[in-house]
């Protein structure tokens, strides 16, 4: 469906990506990378924002900076900070992109309805945009992202500014729209994809690090992850042996979360790791 | 009907602007308070005026210099070197209706022709003896009805309107395109299907027809008024030539042609402002220096007097294309037959291209950019 070939981008001599190759069909991905690795850059190529300084991104076979306007047409794009016209009411908004998009006002306004509906804004349809809060504001950007039913959906940081019960509500979104399309969701919170994403995409030193599932990616540093209680005293020393992934204070002590190559210690209870642990690892820099 | 309902989406979210409806409602009022000021002072001078038609009346269509009044004659020296001085100022609303009275005197002045022309400036005295020329040639009594027209269309272009319909277009127009910028619209604008260069030529249209819109509303609706309260319906298409009190175009056939050029020249001077300010605020990154720009080019020729004259004469800077206030430049052009091709004319060409040069530089392909 679509295909990244030999990717590159750099501003100047600032090398941003390197040699990006990615195939994506129909599903989940989740882009996954620390602030500032370029994964805002990468989703500015792939909707024809920003050219690349080398390589291609193509569509069924033809490049998408050659498709134009017919790429864009069965795109939909979230980007990471989302622009409104704070005067306007949630509705005129969305008309707006509605005809940016090129739909027709009756098809439109059916659309919009109905997404505002799925997202729990239908009573705030007609209420301008000023007066929303981050989170429906957040919202009103996906349903934009969505109004043209697109194909491929580029979603940057979606989750941001969403409450629980709003990330459960986007998450099954995405899950029942993955099966028909191809959606890629750029986030450094990891929790929004585990469970989501078919397929996880992680970017370091420039490239493509990792681009396996969940399940496998995991799996590489099965057997490192362990669990163990330390008292307070010894946590310093500890700290700075292994890399601390996560802690809890506990009655007895610090409950930590930790990796190390081996089982130094009969104590150590050993965990399955998930994929927070594996972006701890890959770009720890917490110990 | 995308394309319509995106235009109709850019003018709501330029008009649902606060600054736009202030100041249009201090631009209404500011006409609406001068129409029944130049109402007053007309209902004081049309007695007069009604006396003259009576005198102008009796001669039949032939001046008769010997028909006037002795007591018309017979102004002293210092009371016409009074009314000169007043004359001198040609920039003054009231001169032309000044002047008729003095058309009237013209038994006196024709007496003292030489002393008299000697104490006029030269524009003065060119629209004088013109004015004069043309007295006695057609003879026509002289209907004075037209002044109300004539009063829309000074105030109409007035310095104060074209200062406000300026500011308006220059506050509402100036922060469209770094807006989108500023505000990341511009990251959905461009990943969606009609792009970024289709939206920069709907914004462009949308605000070149509300201009239209505004402007015409503006000058229709008004001159709709003035003709209601001065009861002028049928001057709009007197032959201006037997009009002396329009010496603002002596040499244009009808009243008619006269309010078309006049709408004309505001319609483009406003399309220049917004041709202007769409540019540099499609180049700007922040609001300030968008303003601050505009604003700098919308007062130019008042901030720089120098170029006042240039600039008025080749209509280059928007607020001296809209503003009709000053005259002198009406009798320096060519003359073909009966009509002259005056500067301001030609500026119409001049706006015309000027906004053609904005559009392009506006919505022009970027070489970059990805279809």
């Amino acid at each position: 469906m679509l295909i990244i070939e030999n990717l590159n981008k750099s501003y100047g001599n600032n090398l941003i990506l390197e040699n990006i190759n990615l195939s994506f069909g129909k599903g989940v991905y989740a882009l996954v990378a620390p602030n500032g690795f370029g994964k805002t850059t990468l989703l500015s190529m792939m909707s024809t924002i920003m050219n690349p300084s080398g390589g291609d991104i193509k569509y069924n076979g033809k490049s998408i900076y050659k498709l134009g306007e017919k790429y864009r047409d069965i795109l939909g794009y979230l980007p990471q900070t989302i622009g409104y016209y704070e005067n306007n009411t949630a509705v005129q908004n969305l008309l707006y992109v509605a005809a940016l998009k090129g739909i027709d006002k009756s098809t439109a306004k059916k659309r919009i309805d109905y997404m505002l509906e799925q997202f729990g804004l239908i009573e705030s349809k007609d209420k301008k945009i000023r007066t929303f809060s981050g989170g429906m504001k957040q919202r009103i950007g996906i349903i934009g992202a969505l109004l043209n039913d697109p194909q491929i959906i580029l979603l940057d940081e979606p989750t941001a500014g969403l409450d629980p019960k709003e990330r459960k509500n986007l998450k099954t979104i995405l899950a029942h729209m993955g099966q028909e399309k191809l959606i890629l969701v750029s986030t450094h919170i990891i929790s929004d994809i585990e469970f989501l994403a078919n397929q996880i995409i992680m970017l370091k030193d420039k490239s493509v690090f990792i681009n396996d599932t969940s399940e496998n990616i995991c799996n590489r540093i099965k057997g490192s992850i362990f669990e163990n209680v330390v008292k307070a005293e010894d946590y310093l020393k500890f700290s700075t042996k292994y890399m601390i992934l996560d802690e809890q204070m506990q009655e007895n002590g610090i409950k930590l979360r930790f990796y190390s190559n081996a089982k130094d210690d009969a104590k150590w209870q050993e965990v399955f790791p998930g994929l927070n642990d594996v972006f701890l690892v890959l770009y720890g820099k917490r110990k | 009907m995308i394309y319509r309902d995106m235009i109709i989406a850019e003018i709501k979210s330029i008009t649902s602007n606060v600054t736009f409806k202030v100041l249009l409602f201090l631009l209404v009022s500011l006409q609406i308070t001068g129409m029944f000021e130049s109402y007053k002072s007309w209902k004081d001078i049309v007695v007069n005026i009604e006396s003259y038609n009576n005198v102008a009346d009796l001669w039949n269509g032939i001046l008769d210099w010997e028909m006037i009044d002795k007591e018309e004659i017979d102004l002293d020296t210092g009371d016409i070197n009074s009314s000169l001085e007043k004359y001198r100022d040609i920039t003054k609303d009231t001169w032309y209706v000044e002047y008729l009275l003095a058309a009237y005197r013209n038994a006196a002045w024709y007496r003292n022709i030489d002393f008299l022309q000697e104490q006029l400036s030269i524009d003065a005295k060119k629209i004088y003896q013109d004015n004069l020329r043309r007295l006695s040639i057609v003879g026509e009594p002289t209907y004075v009805n037209c002044y109300g027209l004539n009063i829309f269309v000074q105030n109409l272009t007035g310095i104060a309107t074209a200062f406000l319909i300026g500011v308006i277009l220059v506050l509402l127009l100036s922060p469209i395109f770094v807006r989108d910028k500023q505000n990341s619209m511009d990251i959905i604008i461009e990943s969606s299907k009609l792009g970024y260069r289709k939206n920069k030529i709907m914004k462009v249209y949308a605000s070149f027809l509300l201009v239209f819109i505004i402007v015409s509303v503006y000058y229709f609706g008004f001159l709709f008024m003035y003709l209601m309260l001065f009861r002028d319906y049928q001057s709009i298409i007197y032959p201006i030539n037997s009009l002396p009190v329009f010496y603002n175009s002596p040499y244009d056939s009808s009243i008619l042609g006269y309010l078309i050029k006049s709408y004309l020249r505001l319609l483009l001077g406003s399309f220049a402002i917004t041709g202007s300010s769409l540019l540099i605020s499609e180049k700007s990154k922040s609001y300030v220096i968008s303003i601050v720009l505009n604003l700098f080019l919308l007062l130019f020729p008042f901030i720089v007097p120098s170029f006042g004259l240039i600039s008025k004469i080749m209509g280059l800077f928007p607020i001296s294309s809209i503003q009709g206030l000053f005259t002198y430049d009406q009798y320096i052009g060519y003359e073909f037959g009966k009509y002259v091709l005056v500067y301001k004319d030609l500026s119409i060409g001049f706006l015309l291209l000027m906004n053609i040069i904005s559009i392009y530089l506006i919505c022009r392909r970027n070489k970059y950019y990805v279809k």
